[in-house]
């Protein structure tokens, strides 16, 4: 306990030591300040208690929550300062590996593994200490400008942490196998990008892959209402065969919209099932940060349910069904918030566990 | 055994460290057998190392560059595994993590946290020794007065001299109260009266009962404070004992004769028939004159062909006649007299007659310089008593 303490006091005085610690921590009490300073007054936008004129809906509070969940966190906790958190601890292995210093550690009553165990969790301190200080700051903002408490805010703080995590561990196997502050840092922001890359990917494809099954389900709907009006025209004696043949082309042509569409859905979903079982074992920096939007807003923000119309003649013109049409996006949104806690942070750690296993090993094997 | 008071630069120890009574019995604080590292299957660096570590002795280390001593020492640090190790350190495998907490380390080109004070870097480290806090508060003060670091402690390690990080490292090898200590290079940067001030404290050490392996390129401080050596060549123990023993060979009496009239060299043989019996033969001086290291011309022929006569004295030891100096292979006054007595009875001059003890620079190059060692290594003094 004393050594792994002593490792922990350390890896905070190396933080202090470091100007870019004090810098994201100057930055983000500036934001919180910012976060104070604006605020609603009947339904209008005030700045340091002036009236701005712009027209608010939302209730302080909501407002205030949605401040800190688009703002706070999604853009400056897991985008700016998780930049800076990187930079700031990408070289902790490298220099505590480089020789005449590792020596020194090694050369201790403490096992390879505790030692390596403890400076990774020691690393993670930058950013548990830097959103911890945020969260709580804009806590008692919110609490008192926007006159509610909100103890789900203190949520981010695992939840940044565990994207940080992924990354870092990423950038503490780098380190390890390279000693190299420099390649820690390109190689881990090489990697989030490709995070960024597929997980667009598969949001695309996604949405493509729901309206052509959407698309399918109207097409096939037309073609059964078609079959039944062509059935109810044949029953009828008065009937003259100009609408029947109507009916009889029309059927035959959403016929082929249907292949059609189903001849392209097919290629996208096997692309989609490709990507999406990539996307299962590697971390999902956006997935974890939306279950921070999910427990934010109590009730999923998705588009209302079209209402049920009537059955339409086959032969009316009906517009086709696009990716971003709202029955579209609400059923991507459902896809999405579909996705399991479990399946989310469960794969992501377990991929970090697996990474973090492996430097680990190499750090417990290898010479210095 | 703990380190307490300093206040007048006297270390004193105490009883308040009871880690050595957990100690299996052992008369070697280390005792190495088969140690043996090759990197990538290829690259043999140490090859079957024995060495042995009395308790309470200042062992020294010396090797050429690349010969494996720092690989050694961090195997027995636990920095570098090993292909094989047998044997113990404080009576515990080679490996032993907990053993540790007994030993105090200075590794080579140590580098601490910038960011930390003199004081502070005592402490942390300390604290990976498991060190509890009131202790290490109370050690480090006292530390910084043996390494003479008072007046700095509390700056920044950033702005130190390398001589000053010097003894903070040696002060840090130093807190956990170490049985034994293990230095790389500890006089490294330091100006001579701070390499003083360091054989100073590792004399206090040795008297206090403390293992002292060093390993340094000094070869000088390494012969002022050393019981025993041990001379790494190319992965193997070329050399190891203790100083007499390792010189013994080589130590000697030499009288310098005056060339007069006479031709000097009938005048010896006429002097000491006994001792030459007649004989006379001609050889190379190598084991004498001075070698060049490896990879670098001579600047002269290191064995030019010389008259060199070789006898043996009624003791027993050797004799040898080359030019106007008379070895003979005796550490005893009392052998040299009756040859002295001859010489003047038969008219020669004698200018000068001295004990001769080769340097441990003699003896390092002297070894390093000899011919690949054969698979079985070199020849190894066995340990004090074992004859």
């Amino acid at each position: 306990m004393i050594q792994t303490w002593a490792i922990f006091v350390d890896a905070y005085r190396e933080l202090n030591s470091k100007k870019m610690f004090w810098l994201v921590l100057i930055l983000s009490a500036f934001f919180v300040l910012g976060f104070a300073a604006v605020g609603v007054k009947q339904h209008t936008l005030i700045f340091l208690g002036y009236q701005s004129g712009i027209p608010i809906s939302s209730e302080p509070a909501e407002f205030y929550k949605f401040c800190f969940n688009l703002l706070g966190v999604h853009f400056w906790l897991t985008w700016a300062a998780m930049i800076l958190a990187l930079v700031s601890t990408a070289g902790i292995f490298p220099d505590f590996m480089a020789g005449g210093s590792i020596d020194l550690f090694l050369s201790k009553p403490i096992g390879r593994l505790r030692l390596f165990t403890t400076k990774y969790l020691a690393g993670l301190l930058f950013v548990a200490l830097q959103v911890g200080l945020f969260c709580t700051a804009s806590f008692f903002v919110i609490g008192f400008r926007g006159g509610t408490w909100e103890p789900g805010l203190f949520l981010a703080i695992p939840i940044v942490l565990c994207i940080f995590s992924y990354l870092y561990c990423i950038m503490v196997l780098v380190g390890v196998l390279t000693r190299s502050t420099i390649a820690s840092i390109l190689l881990t922001v090489l990697f989030w990008f490709l995070l960024f890359i597929l997980t667009s990917a598969e949001s695309g494809l996604l949405m493509f892959r729901i309206a052509g099954d959407r698309r399918s389900t109207v097409l096939e709907r037309q073609i059964h209402d078609a079959d039944e009006r062509i059935a109810t025209l044949q029953a009828r004696p008065d009937e003259t065969g100009a609408r029947l043949r109507q009916y009889e082309a029309r059927r035959t042509a959403l016929q082929r919209d249907l292949a059609e569409t189903q001849r392209t859905a097919k290629p996208i979903n096997l692309i989609h099932r490709i990507v999406f079982q990539v996307k299962t074992v590697l971390p999902k920096t956006a997935d974890t940060l939306k279950l921070l939007d999910r427990a934010l807003s109590q009730v999923a923000q998705l588009p209302p349910v079209p209402e049920q119309s009537e059955p339409v003649d086959p032969l009316s013109d009906q517009r086709n069904v696009q990716p971003g049409d709202p029955e579209v996006m609400r059923e991507y949104l459902q896809a999405e918030q579909g996705r399991s806690v479990a399946w989310v942070l469960g794969t992501s750690l377990a991929f970090e566990a697996v990474i973090v296993a492996w430097a680990a090993w190499r750090f417990c094997r290898r010479d210095f | 055994m703990g380190l307490l008071g300093n206040s007048n630069g006297v270390v004193h120890f105490t009883v308040d460290n009871l880690h050595s009574m957990n100690d299996p019995p052992s008369e070697h604080a280390i005792d190495l057998r088969q140690v043996t590292k090759v990197y990538r299957g290829r690259i043999h660096a140490l090859q079957g190392i024995e060495m042995r570590v009395r308790r309470g002795e200042v062992f020294g280390l010396l090797g050429p560059n690349g010969a494996g001593k720092s690989t050694l020492v961090k195997i027995m640090m636990t920095v570098i595994r090993p292909t094989r190790a047998d044997g113990t350190v404080l009576g515990r495998p080679v490996g032993h993590k907990p053993t540790l907490a007994r030993v105090g380390y200075l590794p080579e080109n140590h580098r601490y946290p910038r960011y930390l004070t003199g004081r502070k870097t005592l402490e942390f480290f300390a604290a990976l020794a498991k060190v509890d806090r009131r202790t290490r508060k109370r050690r480090a003060e006292q530390m910084l007065e043996v390494i003479g670091m008072r007046e700095a402690a509390d700056r920044s390690i950033n702005g130190y001299s390398k001589g000053m990080m010097q003894r903070i490292g040696l002060g840090q090898a130093l807190m956990n109260d170490p049985d034994l200590i293990v230095l790389d290079e500890p006089t490294d940067g330091v100006d001579p009266a701070g390499r003083r001030d360091i054989r100073n404290v590792l004399a206090r050490l040795r008297e206090q009962g403390k293992t002292v392996f060093l390993n340094s390129h000094l070869l000088s401080e390494l012969e002022l404070i050393c019981d025993h050596v041990a001379i790494l060549v190319a992965g193997r123990v070329a050399r190891q004992g203790t100083m007499d023993q390792l010189t013994l060979a080589k130590q000697r009496y030499e009288v310098e004769l005056s060339t007069g009239a006479a031709p000097l060299r009938t005048g010896v043989l006429e002097a000491l028939p006994e001792c030459f019996n007649g004989q006379a033969s001609q050889a190379t001086v190598s084991a004498i004159a001075p070698l060049p290291l490896p990879g670098m011309a001579p600047v002269l022929p290191a064995a030019l062909p010389r008259t060199l006569d070789k006898g043996a004295l009624p003791t027993g030891q050797w004799i040898e006649l080359e030019g106007s100096v008379l070895r003979l292979g005796t550490t005893e006054a009392a052998d040299v007299q009756p040859v002295l007595d001859a010489l003047r009875r038969t008219g020669l001059t004698i200018r000068r007659v001295q004990q001769v003890r080769p340097s441990l620079e003699d003896l390092f190059l002297e070894t390093i310089s000899a011919p690949a060692a054969p698979a079985d290594g070199f020849p190894i003094a066995p340990p004090p008593g074992v004859r």
